[in-house]
């Protein structure tokens, strides 16, 4: 007996060992992100407006636009550091000990980084960030994707609906009831009660359930046969590939991207979208009211917009280690064909997700339209000009959302180690610029070292996009057409803001516009630059 | 004088302190089979890695069909097949599919002849390439590589892990493919027997270095392999010139030799030693001679 | 044409080609005007390289053993050439040492090894 209790422990021992072992970095680097992301926001703020963020609304809604962005990168490295369950089958460990010690680790890491998070901006900032609703919402969130996924590791089809599946429901649950302005905004904000222990603990015991039961099931070979369904599905979309040859190489090369990567956004979107509806309609139909809806929106926008760095990780990635691939490699195709693959697919997934976004705003604004009872029209100007406006928003906000998922996928694309590096620079850069002022510096000094700073964040992303294209050109990686394209981008982009805006004489917004038009199309010399990067080492 | 495919001027290429290639200078000619062989880690993947572009040449310089494969890989990839050594496919298409996609990217490509080997190698038309076994992934990429009529042929370790049906698939494929209007041909491989068997030309690398090139036959006929025994019994390896590697004990030593037969029957004598077996060595054994010496 | 390669003796491939046609002609297993198989068929059939069978025509054509005709193929050279008598001859001279060697450390004596030979010659000849 005494013997067998040794071996647990000691195989515990290793699983955790083995776990912080590949973990720590990730996290490291994630949680310094996170703080010195939210330093700059905060300290701007602190600066330029001198709000207190403790119990006040604008600190509630600072906390939870940020929440979402922590949760994923976070949650990434995490989730990741466990890598697939198949590994562990044959570890002559129990299925509830293997499921079990790395949930708690990782449950127990995602409060612990959160929680470090949230106190250290609260010392710095008082930005008034409540430790155990979130954390232990975020520890549930962990544990239960991990759940999840590992209980579907033998489908990937599978995995990534179950796992779509539950983000809509989370999300469904978040707009409902915890987001600013909901009736239970209250308990996330609130000390540790014993009912948010209660709750946790059921929660807890509902991913290890689902984990081990799944896990089990699995070891041995048994498993829901969705691939099966998948596999006759997308024999069915290939007998058309039967049908006739493509017309160009580069026809054929955007097929690849397009169906390996490029219609997972819009689909998950569709997925997201359709489950939260479901829920909210089912549920909560009372939410739909007009004033409300809009709220839903707001919320809604935010929260999906933070995958997007995800997005453009899963668009750039070649192979496992980073690099092109022999296969990627070895196609007879210039390097700047190659990227033109990919943005293609990129800007086709996000103008298809838009478009699904679109239907899905529209199935909400018409059901708050048709449930609301007290609607006055507005007379036919105010509506051309609030549609106009509208495409605006869209033009700006779609170019700046396609841009940043097209710069992401871009650096992906130039290598492990490279985006390493930049990833490494900028959260460095956050420290310097968010956290740094404050320790070193007298308040006089920080006032002209945020405005060095502020300065030096505006211009050297400007001078960067304009190096990437000088290289790019003089390589000969882009041509006349690029730039051309590059010009209307931008143009198009500002009309669409400043028409947004409205007429007038205000420089600091239009600027701030003028600004986001210059970088968005930074990924057009910069995929052809990273192709050509890692391509040829 | 044939027509030069891929030539290599001084190339030298280094990955952090490890040195991959060094001073490596060939040249590969139409219409023959080249084999390349070496120990793990020898450099015979980053050399064909430089061929196809993959990497760049840093010391050095790297032609084919006349282009810097770097400068221009829609010219230089377009005539060449290759079938690289993790057998890198997409997983997710399937044999179809990947027949469908790669027809696009070759002007050469032969839809009869590509039907005629997918039935040959008896590839499901609709499977998916990850359900592949190992022997039929590399008989897909084989496929994918041979169904264009390349003018140059690249397989790194085509055998590795394969059955004997596989192998013989593959060196059927090389054989028919240079009986085809003198295609070119480059493998890398740890079987010599086959690289025996089917190379005109072996090159063997060395940690990064030439360690032989030439003609197959001219390589196996200048080394031979002599059964010297000894008057006395010997401790340790008697020093002769020429000598290559010794094996044995006692009064009975085979060694291995790069021709000076006679200089070497000389030495030996003095030292007490007659010739009493002579032979052609296996390159095999000339290999293992050359990678431990 | 049933012929074997070996690569385990270190003898050269086109060598091995070579010897076991001469060996075909000589055991008679391939007659004068006997077409060989073209160099790609048996390539192919060898699983060796075109190039290494082309060798082997060549020096089998240059020792007269084939002669090969523009466009139809090789085939066996028609008068029985010299050489080939001489190929005979070392064929059976190589069994001999090995006879030979064979009753020497067997510690029989050559009389008795000629007489074996007649004896067995006589019970296959009345079978």
């Amino acid at each position: 007996m005494h013997h067998t209790e040794s071996s647990s422990i000691r195989q515990v021992k290793a699983l955790v060992w083995e776990y912080v072992g590949r973990v720590w970095w990730g996290q490291l680097l994630g949680l310094v992100g996170v703080i010195g992301f939210a330093s700059i926001i905060y300290g701007v703020f602190t600066l330029e407006y001198e709000l207190s963020f403790r119990d006040s609304e604008v600190g509630k809604f600072l906390h939870f636009g940020f929440y979402w962005a922590t949760l994923c990168f976070l949650g990434a490295p995490i989730l990741a550091a466990w890598g697939a369950p198949q590994r562990r089958y044959t570890l002559p460990m129990s299925s509830f000990l293997t499921v079990v010690c790395p949930m708690v680790c990782s449950m127990a890491s995602m409060f612990a980084l959160y929680a470090v998070a949230a106190t250290t901006l609260n010392l710095l900032f008082e930005a008034g960030w409540p430790i155990w609703g979130p954390g232990l919402v975020a520890a549930f969130l962990v544990g239960w994707i991990q759940a999840v996924l590992w209980s579907t590791s033998n489908s990937q089809v599978l995995q990534m609906v179950s796992c779509l599946a539950s983000f809509g429901v989370v999300l469904f649950g978040v707009v409902t009831y915890v987001s600013p302005g909901q009736p239970a905004t209250g308990w996330f904000h609130a000390g540790l009660t014993p009912l948010h222990v209660v709750v946790f603990g059921l929660a807890s015991l509902l991913c290890v359930g689902v984990g081990t039961y799944g896990f089990a099931n699995l070891r041995c070979g048994g498993g829901l046969e969705v691939q099966r369904i998948a596999d006759w599905v997308s024999r069915i979309f290939s007998k058309s590939a039967r049908a006739k040859p493509f017309s160009s190489p580069t026809a054929a090369q955007f097929w690849l991207e397009w169906t390996e990567r490029g219609y997972v956004m819009p689909l998950g979107i569709a997925i997201i979208g359709s489950l939260a509806l479901f829920f909210t309609f089912v549920f909560s139909p009372a939410l739909v009211k007009h004033g409300d809806a809009i709220e839903f929106i707001n919320v809604f926008s935010a929260i999906i917009l933070t995958p997007v760095l995800v997005v453009g990780i899963y668009m750039g990635a070649r192979s496992e280690d980073g690099g092109f691939g022999n296969f990627n490699g070895s196609r007879p195709l210039s390097d700047s064909q190659i990227a033109n693959a990919l943005l293609k697919s990129t800007t086709v997934s996000v103008l298809s997700s838009v478009f699904v976004w679109a239907i899905v705003l529209g199935i909400v604004s018409l059901m708050s339209g048709l449930a609301s009872s007290t609607l006055s029209l507005p007379n036919a100007i105010e509506l051309l000009i609030g549609s106009i406006r509208l495409l605006g928003i869209a033009a700006l906000g779609i170019g700046a959302v396609w841009g940043a998922v097209t710069l992401i996928a871009s650096l992906v694309l130039a290598g492990k180690k490279e985006l390493n590096v930049a990833v490494g620079t900028v959260i460095a850069l956050f420290i310097v610029g968010g956290i740094g002022p404050r320790f070193l510096l007298s308040s006089e000094a920080q006032d002209s070292f945020q405005f060095v700073f502020g300065w030096a964040c505006i211009v050297l992303p400007l001078v960067l996009v304009v190096a990437a294209y000088v290289a790019s050109w003089r390589l000969n990686l882009i041509s006349r057409h690029t730039l051309v394209l590059a010009a209307a981008i931008v143009g198009t982009m500002f009309v669409g803001g400043h028409v947004c805006y409205g007429f007038t004489s205000d420089l600091g917004p239009t600027l701030a516009a003028l600004w986001i038009c210059c970088l968005a199309p930074a990924s057009l010399a910069a995929a052809p630059l990273a192709v050509w990067w890692n391509r040829h080492r | 004088m044939s027509e030069v495919i891929v030539e290599f001027d001084r190339l030298s290429r280094s990955f952090g302190k490890e040195q991959a290639l060094s001073d490596v200078t060939l040249r590969f000619e139409r219409g023959l089979v080249h084999g390349l062989v070496g120990e793990n880690g020898a450099g015979k993947t980053t050399l064909i890695r430089h061929i196809l572009g993959l990497l760049k040449a840093k010391q050095g310089s790297v032609r084919v069909f006349q282009f810097d494969p770097v400068r221009y890989p829609k010219e230089v990839l377009g005539r060449i097949g290759y079938l690289s050594e993790d057998r890198d496919l997409p997983d997710w298409m399937t044999v179809v599919q990947l027949m469908r996609y790669s027809q696009a990217f070759y002007g050469g490509w032969d839809e009869t002849f590509a039907e005629q080997l997918r039935d040959q190698f008896e590839l499901d038309p609709m499977q998916q390439i990850k359900k592949l076994s190992r022997g039929q992934r590399a008989r897909a990429g084989l496929l994918m590589a041979l169904a264009h009529r390349p003018d140059l042929l690249i397989l790194d370790e085509p055998s590795s892990g394969l059955d004997p049906v596989v192998r013989r698939d593959i060196l059927s494929a090389i054989i028919r493919s240079v009986a085809d209007e003198g295609r070119t041909v480059l493998f890398s491989s740890h079987l010599l027997e086959e690289v025996q068997r089917v190379a005109d030309r072996v090159v063997l690398l060395h940690h990064g270095r030439v360690g032989l090139n030439g003609p197959l036959p001219e390589i196996l006929l200048e080394h031979i392999r002599l059964v010297l025994r000894f008057d006395v019994p010997q401790q340790t390896q008697p020093d002769l010139p020429g000598v290559i590697s010794w094996q044995g004990a006692g009064r009975e030593w085979t060694v291995l030799c790069n021709g000076g037969v006679e200089e070497l029957r000389t030495a030996a004598s003095n030292c007490g030693a007659q010739i009493v077996d002579e032979g052609t060595p296996t390159l095999d054994e000339i290999f293992l001679a050359r990678a431990s010496s | 044409m049933q012929i074997r390669i070996s690569n385990s003796d270190g003898i050269p491939i086109y060598r091995q080609i070579v010897n076991q046609v001469k060996y075909l002609v000589a055991a008679g297993r391939l007659t004068a005007g006997d077409q060989l198989l073209p160099v790609r068929s048996l390539a192919e059939q060898l699983v060796v390289n075109p190039n290494t069978v082309a060798r082997a025509y060549r020096e089998l054509e240059s020792s007269g053993v084939i002669t090969s005709r523009q466009g139809s193929g090789a085939f066996v050279s028609v008068n029985g050439s010299p050489l080939a008598k001489s190929e005979k001859r070392k064929l059976l001279q190589d069994r001999v040492d090995l006879l030979l060697a064979e009753a020497d450390s067997l510690d029989v004596d050559v009389a008795t090894v000629v007489k074996l030979v007649r004896d067995r010659s006589r019970s296959l000849k009345s079978e």
